[in-house]
């Protein structure tokens, strides 16, 4: 296990430097700016390969790795084009020490975890484990009717794929590498967020990170973490692209929103909860930045849902989540008394200490003083967001094929990660200084 | 975490307990600068604070999931996803031997003794052990796969065997060819 963890390190080194290619050339960082950058990086290169995975999956070819690496170095080209700002993360202090340890644990606990999980042992990993064998998509394979959630689109398995051809056959890395996808939202918030926020900020992560249900889920290797890491990383560019007009931002969250599309049925739902707010918000400033937004956003869904959804109708793999369904009304009117149930219990999932410790109402509280203390449009666009994703989940579960009890029961405590986390990063920046440049921990041009 | 077990009342006092004595000392030590902080940084300060309480219940998840997983063997290790569905995880092993690898079955898991969990994951644990053999419906399936269930039920078949015999409240596997 040793030495594929070693290939395990490779493979995550090849999507470093693809995110790397992606964020210099998009103008995101400069020479040594890249060692601060690298977290969001991470994710962008993650988003962008799993994104061009599943094209390439859906377009007939094999990736082994030779072409793994073909692509990541193709992507990884942008850091000859590197122009942005000379980064600098904040200086570690106690806070980063603690952070540092928790992680240490959580790795301690994940190297010895088995693939256990429902989700993960009965279709996330045999997907992969298919991918993998048949080195691409096998048509049969991927639509026989016993596979569960056959629509759900495959950057996930396509990432955990990729791990396979480096790896071998490994089960047990998956946990570590859903790790990884922590680590690097971690540092993204000591980049993006530290530095643009009060000093209590850095308490945020010490909450993530020592939060059962985090663990619980790392644990599980399944795609909430990934997702809810992208949605995160889209929600910190969006802000950014609100708050400065940051082009390169405007690029990282077209590539994490992809991401978010291209791993679950939810993430979609929640691009939208994501980009209306803010595209709205910007039309107060700057029509152009607000179209920019929208376009960006559009354009990520359609890339990372169109090709798969394109590919499962071809071969007849019916969908669970169904434009179809949302506009049949009699089927509002049969199911209405689901809404209160799903919603009490997406509330009691969000304040249960024993998931999020206390989170969840900090986030809450920090929100009202935020609008209270004078940040009115950003606690007013944060809250937005959190609203938006809570109700799409609410949709979800209103025209859920599933019996309600059965479907909150086994879903719920994951899918609200991913608001969560956007709102952890969401809410310290709405914090932040009204002019970041006057802050002199903010990146400086040159 | 898969070896988390759910802690007893007295344990649960004793981890808040000490959480609580933990929590109370960070807050006498950090009491002077805590007082002149800010309405937003004194609500995260007290949110941390209470946060400690429960530090040593999360420690103790940790201690008890390492206890199960350090000492779980290569089975457990290679089946804890079964496992968990109670479900052996070489249950279906016979099946593999019998369908060929270009061969395409069906699951007809029927009621039994079984755990109504391991009968809604059979199917599941079929997939994962027949890999790369494909699952069809059962009118186009090549062999049917019973569990609980006489196949003659649900299709005509012949070359009947028993792939996996009774094990205490499961029934047995039943391999069987469609005909026609």
């Amino acid at each position: 296990m040793t030495a594929d963890a070693l290939g395990l390190v490779a493979l995550n080194a090849l999507w470093l430097a693809a995110g790397l290619g992606v964020t210099g050339a998009a103008g995101w960082w400069r020479g040594r700016g890249a060692i601060a950058s690298i977290g969001i990086s991470y994710l962008v290169g993650v988003a962008a390969y799993g994104v061009l995975a599943q094209l390439l999956f859906v377009l007939g070819l094999s990736l082994g790795p030779l072409e793994i690496a073909v692509v990541c170095a193709v992507l990884a080209a942008g850091t000859l084009a590197q122009r942005g700002p000379d980064r600098r993360l904040p200086r570690p202090g106690l806070v980063a020490g603690l952070v540092v340890a928790a992680l240490v644990v959580l790795a301690i606990d994940l190297w010895f975890q088995p693939l256990w999980a429902y989700d993960a042992w009965t279709f996330w990993t045999p997907k992969a484990h298919a991918l993998a064998a048949f080195r691409g998509l096998d048509p049969q394979w991927f639509s026989q009717p016993t596979l569960a959630n056959r629509d759900y689109p495959i950057l996930f398995p396509a990432i955990e794929a990729a791990g396979f051809r480096f790896t071998g056959y490994e089960t047990a890395l998956l946990d570590l590498q859903s790790l990884v996808f922590a680590v690097a939202l971690l540092l993204a918030f000591a980049e993006i967020v530290v530095p643009r926020a009060p000093r209590w900020a850095s308490v945020v992560p010490v909450l993530v990170v020592l939060s059962p249900s985090l663990a619980d889920q790392l644990a599980s290797a399944e795609a909430d973490v990934p997702l809810a890491a992208f949605f995160a990383g889209a929600a910190a560019a969006a802000f950014l692209w609100w708050k400065d007009r940051d082009r390169s931002a405007l690029v990282v969250f077209g590539v994490l929103c992809a991401g978010v599309a291209a791993t679950k049925a939810e993430g979609a739902p929640f691009v939208v909860a994501l980009t209306v707010p803010f595209a709205v918000a910007l039309l107060r400033s700057s029509r152009t930045a607000a179209v920019a937004l929208a376009l960006v956003g559009g354009a990520a869904i359609a890339i990372g849902v169109l090709p798969w959804r394109l590919w499962s109708d071809h071969h007849g793999i019916p969908q669970q989540a169904s434009l179809g369904r949302l506009t049949r009304e009699s089927l509002f009117h049969a199911r209405a008394d689901r809404v209160p149930i799903a919603a009490r219990y997406l509330l009691e999932r969000l304040v249960d200490p024993r998931a999020w410790l206390l989170l969840v109402p900090l986030l809450a509280v920090l929100t009202a003083l935020a609008w209270f203390r004078g940040h009115r449009a950003a606690a007013a666009l944060t809250g937005c967001v959190v609203l938006l994703c809570f109700a799409s989940l609410l949709l979800a579960y209103w025209t859920s094929q599933f019996e309600i009890h059965y479907h909150l029961a086994t879903s719920a405590r994951r899918v609200i990660t991913g608001p969560i986390l956007a709102w952890a990063f969401l809410i310290p920046l709405a914090f932040g200084p009204n002019d970041v440049f006057r802050d002199p921990l903010y990146p400086q041009e040159s | 975490m898969v070896g988390v077990p759910a802690a007893g009342t007295a344990t649960t006092a004793l981890l808040f307990a000490a959480g609580l004595v933990a929590a109370c000392a960070v807050a006498v030590f950090l009491h002077s600068r805590l007082r002149g902080l800010e309405i937003a940084s004194q609500v995260v300060a007290a949110a941390a604070l209470l946060s400690i309480v429960a530090l040593p219940w999360v420690g103790w998840r940790f201690v008890e999931d390492l206890r199960t997983t350090t000492k779980l063997d290569s089975y457990e290790r290679e089946n804890m996803g079964p496992i968990q569905a109670y479900l052996p995880g070489y249950l279906a092993d016979g099946a593999r031997a019998r369908i060929p690898s270009a061969g395409t079955w069906a699951a007809a898991v029927g009621a039994s003794a079984a755990n109504p969990i391991a009968r809604g994951a059979f199917p599941a644990l079929l997939l994962t052990t027949l890999f790369p053999r494909v699952s069809a419906p059962v009118d186009r399936a090549g062999w049917i796969v019973a569990w609980g269930i006489d196949p003659a039920r649900v299709a005509a078949v012949t070359d009947v065997h028993v792939v996996h015999a009774r094990q205490g409240p499961l029934p047995p596997v039943v391999v069987a060819k469609r005909s026609g």
